[in-house]
C-alpha cells in the first residue's frame, strides 16, 4: 500500500489541475482518466451515481439559466451556447474533485490516514482529533440507536420529516453522553502523559518507499499543471 | 517508604456549599493494597482526582494541602504524573482513545517519547500481563467491556507506574470478565506494586486482606485492615413474598440471531408469574438486553413467540429500565420528564418524584442530576406508568449502597402489587436476594431457583456467577 500521505498529496494536486483546466476537453480527459483508473472501485459505488445524477443536474441548471446565444427552445427555457458550457465545465470539475477523493477513499483506510497524519510535523494535538473521530464514531452510532430504542420505549414517536424534534430528542441526549464522557477521555488521555511534550513518538512509523517518492514528483507535476493551466496557460 | 502520602487535603469545587474532601491525611506506604469505598459523593473520585492533578487542573476547584509521590512533591500537572500513577477507570468506553489494541497501548509511552524499541517492549510486556497477546491487531471498538478493561490496564502499565489508581473498574463488566480484572489486580500486587481501587464488590479484594478506608461526607470514617461494618451492612435488601399463581407472560421457542452472528436463546422458553422476579445472568454477548428488547417488543424474534397476558405495547404494559440512564432522558426538566410521550401518569407526579427523592430537583436538567439521581428517575418513569412487565438492564450499575437498596425496594413494591419484573444483572448477590427464579443465559440456557441453578455453575466451573464468590467475608 502507498504512504497516505503521498496520495493525499496526489489528489489535491488532480483537484487543483481539473479545477484549474481550460477547455472541456482537458477536463474531461482527466474526469475519463480518474475514472479509468479507478474503474469498478468508482462505477459501483453509491456515491459515484449520486455524483453523476447530480452532475447532470448542475449542467442542466447552467445550460437552461445562463444567458447567451440560443441553441434550442425547452419550453419556457432556452439552451444557450454559454450555459451549455458552463455547465458542463461545473459538472466536470465537480465530477473530477468527487471521483478522486472517492478514488483516495476507496484505496486508504481512515485510520491509515490518521496514523499518517498524526506522524507529521503537523501539532499532535489537532492530528489527533481525526484518530478520535474515527474511535467515538461507532460508539456514537450505536448510542443513537439506543436512544431512538429509549424512545420507543417510552412511547414517544418521531415522525421522519420532524428535524426539529430529532435534534431535541435524539441528537441532544447523544450529544450530552459524549460530553459526560469527555472529561472522562481527556482524563485517560492527560494521565498518560497527552500534552507533555510539544513532539511525540510513535510505535509503528509508516515508511516512505520508492513508489511514494514516485507520487509525490507526480503530484508536484499536477500542482504545477494546475499553476499553468490558471496562469493562461493551455489555452 | 511511602508510596503516596497526603497531607491535610481539602478539595473544595467552585459553586459547592462544603468541600469535597476535608483535610485529608493519608499515608500509603510501597506495595500496600488499598480498598477505598463509601457511598456517591463521599469523596472517592474526587481523592482520585487530587491523587493524579486533575484538581484543579481538570476541573476548578481550591485545593489546599499537599500530595507526595515517593517522598517527593507530586508535580502540579496531571500528565507530568503519568510515569508516576497509572489509572484505569469505571467506563470502558471512556478511556480508548485510539483504534488498534496496540496502538491503545503505546499511546502513553509515544506521549513521553520513549524511543520506538523501548515502546515495542513496553507495548509487548503490558499486553502479555492482561493476556491480550492475541488481539494486539484488533481494532479497539471490536472489544468486549471485559477485554476493553484489561486494554486500559495493560495501557497504564505501559508507563511503568509506580502506583495503579483504580476507579471501579469493573462495574460495567461481567461476573467472569470482573473476577478476571480483579484476579490481575491481585497478581499485581503480589508483585510488589501499590494498588488502590475505589470497589463496590468487595468479596475477591477481601480475601487478600486488603487495608480499607471508608469515605464519608470527604472525610475518612474508617481507616482498617478487614471489612468495615458499614459494607457488611450494605446489602440486606428486602426479599420479595412468593409470587401468586397465574402467567403473565409466556415464551415458547424463542430464537434470535444479529446479522452475521450467532444464534441466541437457541429455543428458549419460560413463564413468569405476577409478582414474581426472575434474575438473568450471564456472560455479555449471551443475549441478556437482547432479550429485554424481545420482550419490549422493540425487535421481533427469528422464531418462537412471546405472550404478554397485558398486551404487548412499548411504553404501555411493558416498563423498560435501560442501563445507560443518559439513553432514556431526553426533557428539559425532571418534571417535564415524568410527563413526556403518554399523558397518564398513575396518581400525583409529585407523589412519585418525593418516593424518589427528586421534589428539590423537579425543575433540574435531568442530565444535571447525580449518577444516582438519575437512575432514581429512570426507575420511577417506568413505574410510574404502572408496567404489568417490568424490564431492568443493569440497574445496580455504578449505584452506591443507598441507591442500590431504594431500587431493589421499589422492584420487591412493584411485584407485590402484581407486576412481574425481569431483572438482567451482572450483581449476582443482588440476583441471589431478589430473584424467585434465575436464567442463566450462557452457552447453554439453565432455569431454575436461584439455589438449583447457582449450584449446577458452581459445578460446571463458573464460580463467578455464584453470590459465594462476590461475598465479602
Amino acid at each position: 500500500m502507498r504512504h497516505p500521505l503521498a496520495k493525499f498529496a496526489l489528489l489535491c494536486a488532480y483537484a487543483a489541475a481539473v479545477v484549474a483546466a481550460p477547455g472541456l476537453a482537458v477536463k474531461g480527459g482527466l474526469v475519463l482518466a480518474a475514472v479509468a483508473l479507478g474503474r469498478r472501485r468508482l462505477l459501483s459505488r453509491r456515491a459515484f451515481h449520486a455524483a453523476l445524477a447530480f452532475g447532470g443536474f448542475v449542467f442542466l441548471v447552467q445550460a437552461l439559466l445562463a444567458p447567451g446565444e440560443p441553441v434550442a427552445g425547452l419550453g419556457p427555457f432556452t439552451l444557450t451556447q454559454d450555459g451549455l458550457r458552463a455547465g458542463a465545465e461545473m459538472a466536470l470539475r465537480f465530477l473530477g474533485v468527487l471521483a478522486g477523493s472517492l478514488l483516495f477513499l476507496a484505496t486508504t483506510p481512515p485510520d491509515a490516514f490518521a496514523a499518517a497524519l498524526s506522524q507529521t510535523r503537523l501539532p499532535y494535538r489537532y492530528t489527533y482529533v481525526l484518530v478520535m473521530t474515527l474511535r467515538f464514531l461507532p460508539l456514537f452510532q450505536a448510542e443513537y440507536q439506543r436512544v431512538r430504542e429509549a424512545q420507543r420505549a417510552r412511547g414517544l414517536l418521531l415522525r421522519p420529516w420532524n428535524l426539529l424534534a430529532h435534534v431535541r430528542w435524539t441528537a441532544l441526549p447523544v450529544l450530552a453522553a459524549a460530553l459526560a464522557r469527555a472529561d472522562a477521555v481527556a482524563l485517560s488521555m492527560q494521565a498518560r502523559g497527552f500534552g507533555r511534550y510539544p513532539r511525540r513518538t510513535s510505535l509503528d512509523a509508516i515508511p516512505w518507499e520508492p513508489a511514494d517518492v514516485g507520487l509525490l514528483i507526480l503530484a508536484t507535476v499536477g500542482f504545477a499543471t494546475a499553476g499553468w493551466f490558471a496562469a493562461g496557460g493551455g489555452r | 517508604m511511602n508510596a503516596i502520602a497526603v497531607r491535610d487535603l481539602t478539595v473544595h469545587y467552585e459553586g459547592r456549599p462544603w468541600p469535597a474532601l476535608a483535610d485529608l491525611s493519608l499515608n500509603v506506604p510501597a506495595g500496600e493494597l488499598v480498598v477505598v469505598a463509601g457511598p456517591s459523593g463521599a469523596g472517592k473520585s474526587t481523592l482520585f482526582h487530587a491523587l493524579l492533578g486533575f484538581v484543579p487542573e481538570g476541573i476548578p476547584a481550591r485545593v489546599a494541602g499537599e500530595v507526595f509521590l515517593f517522598g517527593q512533591p507530586a508535580p502540579p500537572s496531571l500528565y507530568r504524573r503519568a510515569d508516576g500513577i497509572g489509572l484505569v477507570q469505571q467506563d470502558p468506553e471512556a478511556q480508548i482513545c485510539t483504534l488498534r489494541v496496540r496502538d491503545e497501548v503505546a499511546f502513553g509511552p509515544e506521549n513521553l517519547g520513549l524511543p520506538r524499541a523501548e515502546i515495542a517492549g513496553r507495548v509487548e510486556t503490558a499486553l502479555a500481563t492482561v493476556g491480550l497477546t492475541a488481539l494486539a491487531d484488533r481494532a479497539t471498538w471490536t472489544l468486549s467491556g471485559g477485554e476493553k478493561q484489561r486494554l486500559s490496564l495493560a495501557s497504564a502499565l505501559a508507563l511503568a507506574p509506580k502506583v495503579l489508581l483504580l476507579d471501579e473498574p469493573t462495574a460495567h463488566l461481567d461476573p467472569s470478565a470482573a473476577a478476571g480484572l480483579l484476579g490481575l489486580v491481585a497478581e499485581l500486587h503480589e508483585e510488589g506494586r501499590t494498588v488502590i481501587v475505589a470497589e463496590h464488590r468487595l468479596g475477591p479484594l477481601a480475601r487478600l486482606r486488603p487495608r480499607f478506608l471508608w469515605l464519608a461526607a470527604g472525610r475518612l470514617a474508617a481507616d482498617r485492615y478487614g471489612i468495615p461494618q458499614e459494607a457488611a451492612l450494605a446489602d440486606d435488601f428486602p426479599r420479595p413474598a412468593p409470587p401468586r399463581g397465574g402467567r403473565l407472560l409466556v415464551v415458547r421457542g424463542l430464537s434470535f440471531a444479529y446479522p452475521g452472528g450467532n444464534d441466541l436463546f437457541r429455543r428458549l422458553s419460560f413463564d413468569l408469574a405476577p409478582g414474581e422476579i426472575l434474575g438473568v445472568i450471564g456472560p455479555n454477548g449471551a443475549g441478556k438486553t437482547t432479550l429485554l428488547r424481545l420482550l419490549a417488543g422493540l425487535t421481533s424474534p427469528h422464531a418462537g413467540t412471546i405472550a404478554l397476558a397485558a398486551g404487548h405495547r412499548p411504553g404501555d404494559g411493558v416498563g423498560l429500565v435501560f442501563q445507560m440512564p443518559h439513553h432514556q432522558l431526553f426533557a428539559a426538566s425532571v418534571a417535564e420528564e415524568l410527563a413526556l410521550g403518554r399523558p397518564r401518569v398513575d396518581g400525583d407526579g409529585r407523589a412519585w418524584l418525593a418516593r424518589a427523592g427528586l421534589v428539590d430537583l423537579a425543575h433540574e436538567h435531568p442530565l444535571r442530576l447525580s449518577v444516582g439521581e438519575r437512575r432514581r428517575l429512570t426507575v420511577i418513569l417506568a413505574l410510574s406508568r404502572r408496567p404489568r412487565l417490568l424490564l431492568l438492564d443493569e440497574p445496580f450499575i455504578g449505584q452506591d449502597w443507598a441507591n442500590r437498596r431504594w431500587i431493589a425496594s421499589e422492584l420487591v413494591r412493584a411485584v407485590q402489587e402484581g407486576s412481574g419484573a425481569i431483572l438482567v444483572s451482572h450483581d449476582i448477590p443482588a440476583v441471589a436476594r431478589l430473584a424467585h427464579r434465575v436464567l442463566y443465559l450462557g452457552e447453554e440456557a439453565l432455569l431454575g431457583s436461584p439455589g438449583e441453578v447457582f449450584r449446577t455453575l458452581a459445578s460446571q466451573g463458573r464460580d463467578a456467577f455464584t453470590p459465594e464468590f462476590w461475598e465479602a467475608r
